[in-house]
């Protein structure tokens, strides 16, 4: 992450199917630059996460041990920077999109997917993730100028007070 | 005999002459001289006495007198010599004689004295009055008959009963003795007229057997006696061992009692045979005269009549004792009244009631002792009184109701009759019966109090009442029967009550029926029943009728008429009501129902909304896991085509047609299997859309996407045998529940798909105009009947068998188009096809 040139970027995927994480980790190792590492325990996953720079993360929504959007939101309390997508079926959809705003996700795809609309949104992402850090650099630069500033019109204002 | 002596011409001749004379005079002629020496006697004398004329002449007169004449006529000879004076001479007297044989007999005498040369000589001329003198005997004897007879008879007249039998056994003993008999007895037929019993007996000194204590004989022992006397003849027994052999225990008996001869003389009383009276000799045989046997006859006829007095007299008494025991002991008060209007009178239970002694009624004027006073305490006036109006008028008073006053002055009811006595026609009092009618008043006051309320209930009630008895005649009715029978007219009791009932026919609905019915009725006695009477005037009577009974049996009938006219009436108003209710309830239900089957259709909707959305995220995993790998496989397949352009890799493995094969068949089945997924996805988001549970509200649809996925849905229905064809038109959104839509479209598809039995076509077809939407699905299937057409849309109507339809589709089918303001028709022909077009509208 520190380096994001030069290493590529690392997805997580968490499903209880073992099938459906075959299908994307193929799909993304086959189709794009990004590395994967995937996961049918949550627990597991929020572990790796927290140990682990991850870029992203792909969650089913109906698991057994925990719900995608539980699962989610405990990322973004670990690292809320990580752009989150959810994988959904129909039936939930409503209660997904109502996740999506509550737990502020990335995106979120329906099964079934097209390969050629996750590419676009993983890449998206990703990008909104670097986009993301570049931004908070800038912020935090201009901030810390902001501060000198604000520091310096102090002196000031005390120099001609 | 004086010119004899005197005449000195008598001769010799006139001697011979005068001896001729003498001897054929009838009488007998003696003369004896003064010394009562005889000297001259005739032919007769010796008739008379027995001596010859030579057995007398010279013997003293003496020898032809009894004893007891000598004395005398020697004293009468000495005095008329003596003195001149004769006692004897010119008359005639009766003497007697003796004759030769020592007999003494009557004899007449006259006499007379001559003096013939000095010489008194007495003639006297004789004549034996034997004869004479018997008759005279029987003369006097038939005399003491009669007198006996007349003597019985009157005797018996006078007579008490109780003295009859100790006059019988007088008579019997002064008839024995008039006639000489020994003994003489009577006996009377009893038990039945089958034994002879002995009752009254006369013994003659000196007979010591008698019938006293004899048993009764039989009369079956002696026939022959027993006939004779049934045909009222007298027995004449004059020996009794000269009886006949069929006489014999007649004659045993007889001979039992020494009986020699006898004469047995039936007691018969109007015909009929009493029994017999019996005169014996004993002592020897003996004639009787029939002056004898008359006056036994009469005796016999006597004693019948005594001893029926006596029977009658006895059965009088026993009845007039009889009559006193009723009188004495008879539940009612009885006492006689004179002309004066005193009691003459009384029996013991009238004094009982009365309150007195039967004394102190008798000889006092009964109405002022207890008919003083009327009931309500005024006066009663003597010449009112019913009891002497029967003596004034001769008829007999009957009064129900009166009073009668106790000696101690309290008053009780009474009824009393009072007839009056007659005796040779004329009236001589009246016998007042009466009786204590306390009891009954209080009873009949009873009986008046239920007649009364029985009277007022009938009056009251507001049925109307007939009774009739069991002949059909009326025996009661209320003004209420008459009224409503429409009679106002008073009908007579006793009349017969079919008339009254048979005045109505014409005003019944149905006359013959109620005339059987009553046919009906009559013939069982014991029948209850009830009926309807209809008026054509529209009435109505409720009929009933019951048997009145008396301890179980059934004397009569009660018909009981109410009028139910206003109920009936009332009925059928609430009858109507009911019917509007009930189609009030019928349609309300049917509302229900189908409101019930949108819901059970709804709830089933959710359920398979829930479900499809189940089954629609299992499948998306797998499917979205296919779907990927077809596309990571497409995307390989297409890689390594790439790549084995490569020059790098050697042409023969480039070229290799086996690689090259497979990977060209690799690349199009999975174009396939791209097609395939594709399809499943579709029908799964077709699923989902039909469910459309995320669209349960009202929103502006597209009906051909409707039409479209439900058609998707209904595929496997239509297969290869049913061609689809749509012709669309320009429609625009419609706002509606799409989930409640596209079950409209599924139900009419399905239907359509099953009315099609083989191959057909469904027609759908679309349009709008004023407003409105359009969509008519046409089949060429068998179509429905009229009948069924008008069902089609009702809850629970189907024609299809047990466990294939519902029953509800057509009902929720036509239940959602109201709901969206729309109409649903069809039209159908037999063979032809049906069309179902629904109108919906676009707002």
């Amino acid at each position: 992450m520190t380096d994001a040139a030069t290493a590529p970027p690392t997805i997580l995927i968490l499903d209880d199917e073992e099938l459906v994480i075959t299908s994307l980790q193929t799909f993304l190792d086959l189709e794009t630059p990004y590395r994967t590492v995937t996961f049918t325990s949550a627990k597991l996953a929020l572990q790796h996460i927290r140990d682990h720079d991850i870029d992203l993360v792909i969650s089913d929504y109906l698991m057994p041990e925990m719900d995608g959007i539980t699962f989610l939101s405990q990322v973004r309390e670990l690292k809320p920077d990580i752009p989150r997508i959810i994988l959904t079926g129909y039936a939930d959809k409503e209660n997904a999109i109502k996740a999506i705003n509550q737990v502020g996700l990335f995106q979120y795809i329906e099964k079934p997917w097209e390969n050629e609309d996750l590419r676009v949104i993983v890449r998206n992402g990703l990008e909104k993730m670097q986009l993301l850090k570049k931004l908070q650099m800038k912020v935090q630069e201009i901030t810390q100028a902001h501060a000198e500033l604000n520091t310096l019109n102090q002196e000031i204002i005390r120099a001609f007070a | 005999m004086r010119p004899m002596q005197n005449d000195p011409h008598i001769t010799l001749d006139t001697a011979a002459m005068f001896r001729a004379v003498l001897d054929t005079v009838g009488e007998g002629i003696v003369t004896i001289d003064s010394a009562s020496t005889i000297v001259v006697v005739n032919k007769e004398v010796q008739h008379i006495w027995g001596y010859t004329q030579d057995e007398l002449i010279g013997k003293k007169i003496e020898l032809l007198m009894p004893e007891n004449y000598r004395k005398r006529h020697a004293e009468g000879l000495k005095r008329f010599i003596d003195t001149g004076v004769p006692r004897i001479m010119g008359t005639r007297l009766e003497l007697e004689g003796l004759r030769k044989d020592g007999t003494i007999f009557p004899l007449e005498i006259r006499m007379a004295e001559t003096t013939v040369s000095d010489r008194i000589l007495f003639t006297a001329a004789v004549r034996d009055v034997t004869d004479r003198k018997t008759g005279e005997a029987a003369l006097q004897r038939r005399h003491h008959i009669e007198d006996l007879i007349a003597a019985i008879s009157t005797k018996f007249i006078n007579l008490p009963s109780n003295e009859i039998d100790a006059g019988i056994i007088d008579a019997l003993r002064m008839i024995g003795e008039l006639t000489g008999v020994d003994r003489s007895w009577v006996a009377l037929l009893c038990d039945k007229k089958l034994t002879l019993c002995f009752t009254h007996e006369w013994c003659a000194e000196g007979i010591s057997l008698t019938h006293s204590d004899l048993q009764p004989i039989s009369v079956k022992e002696i026939p022959w006696a027993m006939n004779q006397f049934r045909q009222v003849k007298t027995i004449y027994i004059p020996k009794v061992v000269d009886l006949p052999p069929e006489a014999k225990t007649e004659k045993k008996h007889l001979q039992a009692y020494e009986v020699q001869s006898v004469i047995m003389v039936p007691i018969v009383y109007r015909r009929a045979l009493m029994g017999i009276v019996s005169f014996d000799s004993v002592r020897f045989e003996k004639t009787w005269t029939t002056d004898d046997m008359a006056l036994l006859r009469i005796t016999g006829e006597i004693f019948a009549n005594a001893l029926e007095r006596k029977e009658t007299e006895e059965a009088m008494e026993c009845l007039m004792r009889r009559n006193e025991l009723i009188l004495s002991s008879a539940g009612e008060g009885i006492y006689g009244v004179d002309l004066q209007g005193n009691t003459t009178f009384a029996n013991p239970e009238a004094a009982r009631m009365l309150g007195c002694t039967v004394e102190e009624l008798i000889g006092k004027p009964q109405h002022a002792t207890l008919h003083h006073t009327k009931p309500d305490g005024t006066p009663y006036p003597r010449e009112d009184c019913p009891i002497y109006k029967a003596v004034q008028d001769g008829t007999i008073h009957h009064i129900e109701d009166d009073v009668f006053w106790r000696k101690d002055g309290t008053n009780f009811p009474v009824s009393y009759t009072s007839t009056p006595i007659r005796e040779d026609r004329e009236i001589v009092g009246a016998v007042v019966t009466f009786k204590d009618i306390t009891e009954r008043k209080r009873e009949q006051a009873v009986l008046e109090h239920s007649i009364s309320l029985l009277s007022a209930t009938l009056d009251s009630t507001t049925d109307g009442i007939l009774v009739a008895d069991r002949a059909g005649r009326i025996v009661n009715y209320n003004q209420k029967f008459m009224d409503m029978w429409g009679l106002s007219t008073v009908v007579p009791t006793n009349q017969d009550h079919w008339q009254l009932m048979t005045t109505v026919f014409d005003q019944l609905k149905d006359p013959v029926s109620f005339a059987q019915r009553l046919k009906d009725i009559y013939a069982e006695p014991d029948a209850e029943s009830c009926d309807v009477i209809e008026f054509t005037d529209g009435r109505v009577f409720e009929r009933f009728t019951q048997p009145q009974r008396i301890g179980g049996k059934s004397v009569g009938r009660v018909w009981c008429l109410r009028d139910a006219t206003a109920r009936k009436r009332a009925e059928e108003a609430l009858q109507q009501a009911n019917n509007e209710l009930e189609q009030k309830v019928e349609a309300r239900t049917r509302e229900l129902r189908q409101k019930q089957a949108q819901l059970v259709q709804a709830e089933k909707m959710a359920s398979l909304g829930q479900l499809v959305a189940g089954v629609a995220h299992e499948i998306n995993t797998p499917l979205g896991a296919l779907k990927s790998n077809i596309d990571i496989f497409t995307r390989s397949v297409q890689k390594i085509k790439e790549l084995m352009r490569d020059p790098k890799i050697p042409q023969e493995l480039r070229e290799s047609p086996d690689i090259t094969k497979r990977l060209t068949s690799v690349e199009t089945l999975n174009t396939h299997n791209q097609t395939a997924i594709d399809r499943i996805v579709m029908i799964v988001s077709s699923l989902r859309k039909f469910a459309r549970l995320d669209e349960a509200e009202l929103d502006e649809v597209d009906i051909h996407e409707g039409l479209d996925n439900t058609l998707i849905l209904v595929q496997h229905e239509l297969k290869n045998r049913i061609e689809v064809v749509k012709d669309y038109g320009k429609l625009p959104l419609v706002k509606c529940y799409p989930n409640q839509l596209n079950q409209v479209f599924m139900n009419l598809l399905v239907n359509a798909s099953h009315a099609i039995e083989s191959q057909g076509k469904i027609y759908i077809h679309t349009s709008h105009k004023n407003g409105t939407i359009v969509v008519e699905i046409r089949d060429t299937g068998k179509g429905i009947s009229q009948k069924d057409l008008q069902r089609i849309f009702d809850p629970g109507y189907t024609t299809k068998g047990f466990g294939v339809g519902t029953g509800l589709g057509l009902s929720i089918v036509y239940q959602i188009m109201k709901d969206h303001k729309g109409m649903i028709d069809v039209e159908s022909e037999l063979g032809q096809g049906t069309t179902f077009r629904i109108i919906l509208p676009m707002t």
